[in-house]
């Protein structure tokens, strides 16, 4: 089905050419290349010597780069969240980006970047030291002398320091017992220090020493400060306003001369990391001194391009493609048209397909988008939820799986508008307040008949589930199996449809024709025979076939289970109604107060206890959606786990360069 | 007692059981996520979306507790006390279901935020994972609300 025909590919060309070549392979975007090793084991990945030496050359500017737009990126304003994801890429023209390229010296532009930073940086611990030495020099503020007269003469020790402020009083006490020949003159009073000055006479060093280690009173010294402590912290402040301006200086500079060009280093970036890729994809060929070998995959309908491409470059090449021999991992392209596609994101989540199954996307994306429906279901929500992805989509730059989950989203927005149509589901209004039209389209009632709703979700199980082991059936014809098709997949189908109306009577209550239930009871019992007998056919001995086919009988359970599961579609539907129902309430409630406060609450309530609910119920919805279709679904009929074909591509992160030489074929997946 | 004042106890614990869950799974949940962001803010969304998923328990006890009022009270006859005593027990599969299976849930989506965390892009798989504990929830919601459309009929007549 979806999953594209692929070939293998071979292409030995002479190494003269390996540049022209490598980048026409990655202009066209078309090639899966595969690790050489694959063909020769004993190869050991290992690039020239001289490709060796461009690729650490690359990545030194690459290191260098990145290191600049980190810098300059501080500098640059920043857009809001919306804003962002609106701003385009910017755009370049080709001989914008040679100029670029001819132009700016990574190697000077990161000297230039690493001298502001470090000047930055040393400025900033500059200050840092002089605003710790204002709050030290502070303590001594109101001291009129200047600090280096502040040193012991013959006679005396003359000295600053600082003490615990509720230990100084009881410190000079004691000194006053030991000896009078001391004066402290005190500075600065704080709750938890006293700062003072300290003179002394030598001659009592020794006997007042002790009763200042006591009291933790410390010594302070200001080496290399003249001037009065007003002067000092005076002159430091000068110094730090200075250091602040040459700050501001350098952010202007840069502000200046290097955030406008910063589009232009995310061009180079994507520039040299592109071509760093290139490099090391080719680690996967096989080098000899005069020619190289790729070896790789190849979507069969690219096959001609890539002839022709190569044919423009170069005369000196032999491309081989051919069939993959059976039971080869080959890598998996899945094409699907433009509704579809989206979905493939939720296939990729569980695993591509292998090469030999098919693509299950297409069997699967209606049943989610009504589950989705029945889920959220609610008319309002869904329009809601698709108006918003739509111009999401339209308006922001989205690519890759968020852009595939918006895409999805909005299917799912359109489900759920119509079976909130169908259900009476409209902004979870009560039934007996919707306006007539929407009574109208009325089908049933969600909340209000609860078991017909839960019967509808049972009937959809059974569907998705017979359509499962339906395709099964359908894949063993194909593969020739008729006789599996018919006693596995047949012989089960017609036994579950038969078995429904007997479970929907006798489990649930409900009101079955009298004929219709004997026909099903006989149908049943003939089937149930008949699946005891043949499941067990693979059996040997074959006298316990009967014992194994009795055991598969069993499995009635299983599909019993599956069914049940899809209660959830149910639960989580009237989940959504009914608290969306309470936020109308309490909305309602509240609208009595006077002044027109009640109606601007009621908004408020309206407004945002919808939007909770629609986003909590999204999630529920999503989520419980995927998990029918891996566990109840894809268990009947699918594999997966196949490898993915991931082209050797132009990939640029940041920005554009317009007009490429020519289009590439697939949208790349890295 | 009176049938109404059954039933309500009987709702009030439907709600109150699962919603006590939702708030220990999300709770756990929630921690483990914010380990995850504070290594890499990036993972944001996908650790908010594992710790929104043992949530939706609480809501299923919502559920419960607007169709007693709704639906099985909501026609103007009240309830004799054995039918209120029915509407407890009614709503104890969501109560007790929701509990466990809410604590239990927030205990995968722990192992799943780690899993996110070394492996990213495996965020499906992890939400797989926890989606199946939850079926038991949707399960134990569906019970309730079967038992209580009997008792609503027994009781609006």
């Amino acid at each position: 089905m979806a999953v594209s025909k692929v070939r293998k590919l071979e292409l030995v060309a002479h190494a003269e050419c390996r540049e022209e070549i490598v980048t026409a392979l990655r202009s066209l975007g078309a090639v899966h290349i595969s690790d050489i090793r694959e063909l020769f084991p004993e190869s050991e990945n290992q690039l020239p010597s001289y490709l060796q030496g461009s690729l650490s050359h690359i990545k030194e500017k690459l290191a260098q780069l990145l290191y600049c737009i980190l810098f300059v990126e501080r500098f640059a304003p920043k857009p809001p969240f919306l804003e962002k994801l609106a701003k385009s890429k910017p755009v370049f023209t080709v001989q914008e980006f040679e100029e670029c390229l001819a132009t700016i010296d990574i190697g000077k532009l990161y000297e230039e970047c690493s001298r502001l930073e470090k000047n930055l940086e040393e400025n900033r611990s500059q200050i840092e030291k002089k605003e710790t030495l204002i709050s030290d020099v502070s303590h001594w503020l109101q001291l009129p002398w200047p600090l280096e007269m502040i040193r012991d003469t013959q006679t005396t020790c003359v000295t600053l320091g600082i003490c615990d402020g509720r230990a100084f009083n009881l410190m000079t006490e004691e000194m006053a017992e030991v000896s009078p020949l001391y004066h402290i003159e005190v500075t600065g009073r704080s709750r938890t220090s006293v700062s003072m000055v300290l003179i002394y006479s030598k001659s009592v060093e020794d006997l007042l020493a002790p009763v200042l280690r006591k009291y933790a009173w410390r010594p302070v010294r200001f080496a290399e400060l003249n001037g009065t402590p007003a002067q000092i912290v005076a002159t430091l402040r000068e110094e730090i306003k200075e250091l602040h301006e040459h700050t501001q200086h350098i952010c202007e500079r840069v502000m200046r001369e290097f955030v406008p060009a910063l589009d232009k280093l995310m061009l180079l970036h994507d520039h040299y990391s592109q071509e760093c890729h290139t490099l090391e994809v080719q680690r996967h060929f096989l080098f000899t001194t005069r020619v190289f070998l790729i070896s790789g995959w190849i979507v069969a309908d690219h096959e001609e391009a890539l002839r022709k491409r190569l044919g423009e470059v170069t005369q000196v090449f032999e491309l081989r493609c051919y069939d993959p021999a059976p039971g080869e991992n080959v890598p998996v392209f899945l094409e699907n048209n433009r509704a579809i596609a989206p979905f493939t994101l939720i296939t990729d989540l569980y695993g591509r397909p292998q090469y030999t199954e098919f693509d299950p996307t297409p069997l699967f994306a209606p049943f989610f988008g009504l589950f989705f429906g029945i889920c959220l279901g609610d008319a309002g929500y869904g329009a809601i939820l698709a108006i918003a992805c739509f111009i999401a989509l339209k308006k922001l730059n989205i690519y890759g799986g968020p852009r595939k989950l918006l895409e999805i989203l909005v299917w799912g927005g359109i489900g759920s508008f119509v079976f909130g149509l169908l259900s009476g589901g409209v902004f979870c209004m009560k039934t007996e307040q919707l306006p007539a039209i929407f009574k109208s389209m009325m089908l049933f009632e969600a909340t209000g008949d609860v078991l017909l709703f839960l019967y509808i979700a049972f009937g959809l199980g059974l569907i998705q589930i017979l359509f499962g082991i339906g395709i099964k059936m359908a894949l063993n014809v194909r593969k020739g199996h008729v006789i599996d098709a018919i006693l596995d997949q047949a012989l089960w189908i017609l036994f579950l449809i038969s078995l429904a109306p007997l479970c929907y009577k006798y489990l649930f209550g409900g009101a079955v024709g009298e004929a219709i239930v004997s026909h099903a009871v006989r149908a049943a019992k003939i089937l149930a025979v008949a699946l005891v007998l043949t499941q067990g056919r693979k059996t040997r001995p074959l006298v316990f076939s009967p014992l194994r086919g009795l055991l598969k009988l069993y499995g009635v359970m299983n599909y019993f289970g599956d069914v049940l599961s899809y209660a959830r579609l149910m639960a989580l539907g009237l989940a959504t109604a009914f608290l969306g129902m309470t936020i109308n309430d309490i909305a309602q409630l509240i609208l009595g107060i006077p002044y027109g406060i009640g109606y601007a609450l009621a908004a408020l309530i309206l407004v945002f206890g919808h939007a909770f609910n629609l986003a909590i119920n999204c999630l529920g919805a999503f989520v419980h959606s995927l998990r029918l279709q891996y566990l109840e679904f894809f268990s009947k009929f699918f594999t997966g786990g196949g490898m993915m074909f991931q082209p050797f591509a132009e990939e640029r992160m940041y920005t554009i360069v317009q007009s490429s030489p020519a289009k590439p074929l697939m949208e790349s997946h890295r | 007692m009176e049938g109404l004042t059954i039933a309500l106890i009987g709702a009030a614990f439907g709600f109150l059981l699962a919603a006590l869950g939702s708030a220990i799974g999300t709770g756990i949940a929630g921690q483990a996520g914010s380990g995850v962001v504070s290594e890499d803010p990036q993972r944001f969304v996908s650790m908010l979306i594992l710790q929104a998923l043992p949530g939706t328990q609480g809501f299923y006890g919502f559920v419960a507790l607007m169709f007693v009022i709704n639906i099985v009270l909501g026609g103007g006859k009240m309830p004799t006390p054995q039918q209120g005593w029915q509407i407890v027990f009614a709503c104890a599969p969501i109560g007790i279901v929701g509990f466990l299976s809410a604590i239990f849930q927030g205990k995968v989506c722990v192992a799943g935020c780690s899993q996110v965390a070394k492996q990213p892009g495996t965020l499906g798989s992890a939400l797989i994972f926890a989606i199946v504990v939850e079926t038991y929830a949707v399960l134990g919601l569906v019970s309730t609300l079967i038992l209580l459309l009997r008792v609503q009929q027994a009781v609006q007549g």
